[in-house]
């Protein structure tokens, strides 16, 4: 690969102060399961690199009164194996278990897939489901987004030149809330998510509620489908509704063809996985 | 190119060297280190070939900076067993039929006693999914499971 300058900072301060002078010929350097392979096919040719990985601030799992923190160089294996969020936000632990391979998965953080921000990147729709932050600091200070507005579009985020994303909140989820996540891909492991498809719902004596739909690979950003969700919300969890609920969900959805599946197959999962979702935490 | 000292500790021997950024852990641990059991099968970290424990973490060293590895505990299969003194896990590869043209061994070895670290009982198919970031062309993976399989029994027994 090309040829760079490394930088190494050791605290948020440093990190951003380096990322406001180096603006866009820097790249943050997390777990390097995506930017390594991307500088070495030359996709991005950064002329400096900037270590995120000894900045302590980014790691680690903890809760608050009312919500879960995740920081953003924590690798997906901790997240997989972490007992607190198995316990509390398992379709989180569930999606992460999808991605590549444990060596892959050792080294892969929260905060790179997110940023990296391919549109298939399978922490996103649980975290959507999840209702989750993201929170980033930059020279400005710092500033929580829904993740919903985090991604721009493939490969595109929110994030300025001279900003980080800390940490990923997600607020308690309520009770009794159950999400999945189905990840449609040809191989069991190591692949990329042709559809992915989280659902979660709140079961309240014969309604639904807290309904939340989200689709992953299917459009140029994960996304949340809101005229899905209202179908059911506070609603009955008929059949019929659930269908209903699946094929705007397939409406919503604006997938590509590609060598891994065409649109007409994607738009039909869509439809297929929303409803086995809803049917699987609904009817049963 | 500007260079950066760097200390390694590989299979319990400590390097210090002066390291390009741009330099890989694999690159820097087979062609400056000469220890040669890790391959480069990909480049990707899809084949697992390259696959060395960090700091007790099987990790594919492709994909890593030797310069972020600074300071780090590294193992390869050469730390885990050898000719005159074979681990355990590779004597069942040997035992099983495990090993065909060998290529993709070190990395299987190495990601087998992690895995069998973290997971002394497993299933045949926590197996598979815990192998799955290892590919081999020659066996068709059955007798590596069998392998795996055996000495997870044996530790049962």
């Amino acid at each position: 690969m090309k040829s760079f300058e490394y930088h190494e900072p050791n605290s948020l301060a440093a990190a951003v102060q380096l990322l406001a002078e180096l603006g866009t010929s820097a790249k943050v350097l997390a777990g390097g399961t995506d930017l390594i392979i991307q500088m070495e096919q030359r996709l991005y040719t950064p002329q400096h690199i900037v270590n995120a990985m000894r900045i302590p601030e980014l790691k680690g799992i903890r809760t608050t009164t009312d919500s879960i923190v995740i920081g953003a160089a924590t690798s997906l294996r901790e997240i997989e194996t972490s007992n607190l969020l198995r316990e509390k936000v398992p379709v989180l632990c569930e999606s992460v278990s999808t991605i590549g391979s444990i060596q892959i998965r050792n080294l892969a953080t929260l905060g790179g897939n997110l940023c990296n921000a391919a549109p298939s990147a399978d922490t996103a729709p649980p975290l959507l489901v999840l209702d989750a932050q993201a929170r980033i600091i930059g020279t400005q200070g710092e500033r929580v987004l829904p993740l919903a507005s985090f991604f721009k579009g493939p490969r595109q985020t929110a994030l300025l030149p001279d900003e980080l994303l800390t940490a990923i909140e997600i607020p308690d989820p309520p009770k009794g809330f159950q999400a999945l996540y189905y990840k449609q891909s040809p191989r069991y492991a190591m692949d990329i998510a042709i559809v992915g498809v989280a659902v979660g719902v709140t079961r309240n004596n014969g309604t639904c509620e807290d309904v939340r739909i989200s689709l992953g690979a299917v459009a140029p950003t994960p996304l949340r489908v809101p005229e899905a969700e209202a179908v059911l919300n506070g609603q009955a969890p008929i059949a019929e509704r659930i269908q209903q609920a699946a094929q705007i969900s397939r409406e919503r959805s604006k997938p590509i063809t590609d060598v891994r599946g065409s649109a007409d197959y994607r738009r039909a999962m869509v439809e297929t996985l929303v409803r086995r979702g809803l049917n699987a935490l609904l009817l049963n | 190119m500007k260079t950066y000292p760097i200390e390694l500790t590989v299979n319990g021997q400590k390097h210090s060297l002066e390291v390009e950024p741009r330099e890989r852990l694999l690159d820097v641990v087979r062609d400056r280190l000469n220890i040669t059991g890790p391959k480069e099968g990909c480049g990707t970290g899809d084949c697992g070939a390259c696959t060395m424990l960090v700091d007790g973490k099987p990790v594919t060293s492709c994909l890593v900076l030797a310069v972020a590895a600074n300071g780090s505990s590294i193992t390869t299969v050469e730390g885990i067993g050898n000719a005159a003194r074979l681990h355990p896990i590779q004597k069942a590869f040997v035992e099983h039929g495990g090993i065909q043209c060998g290529i993709c061994t070190p990395g299987f070895i190495v990601m087998s006693k992690a895995f069998l670290d973290e997971n002394p009982h497993p299933t045949e198919e926590e197996i598979r999914f815990g192998l799955a970031g290892n590919l081999c062309r020659c066996t068709g993976y059955d007798k590596i499971v069998e392998s795996v399989m055996a000495v997870a029994q044996d530790e049962t027994s």
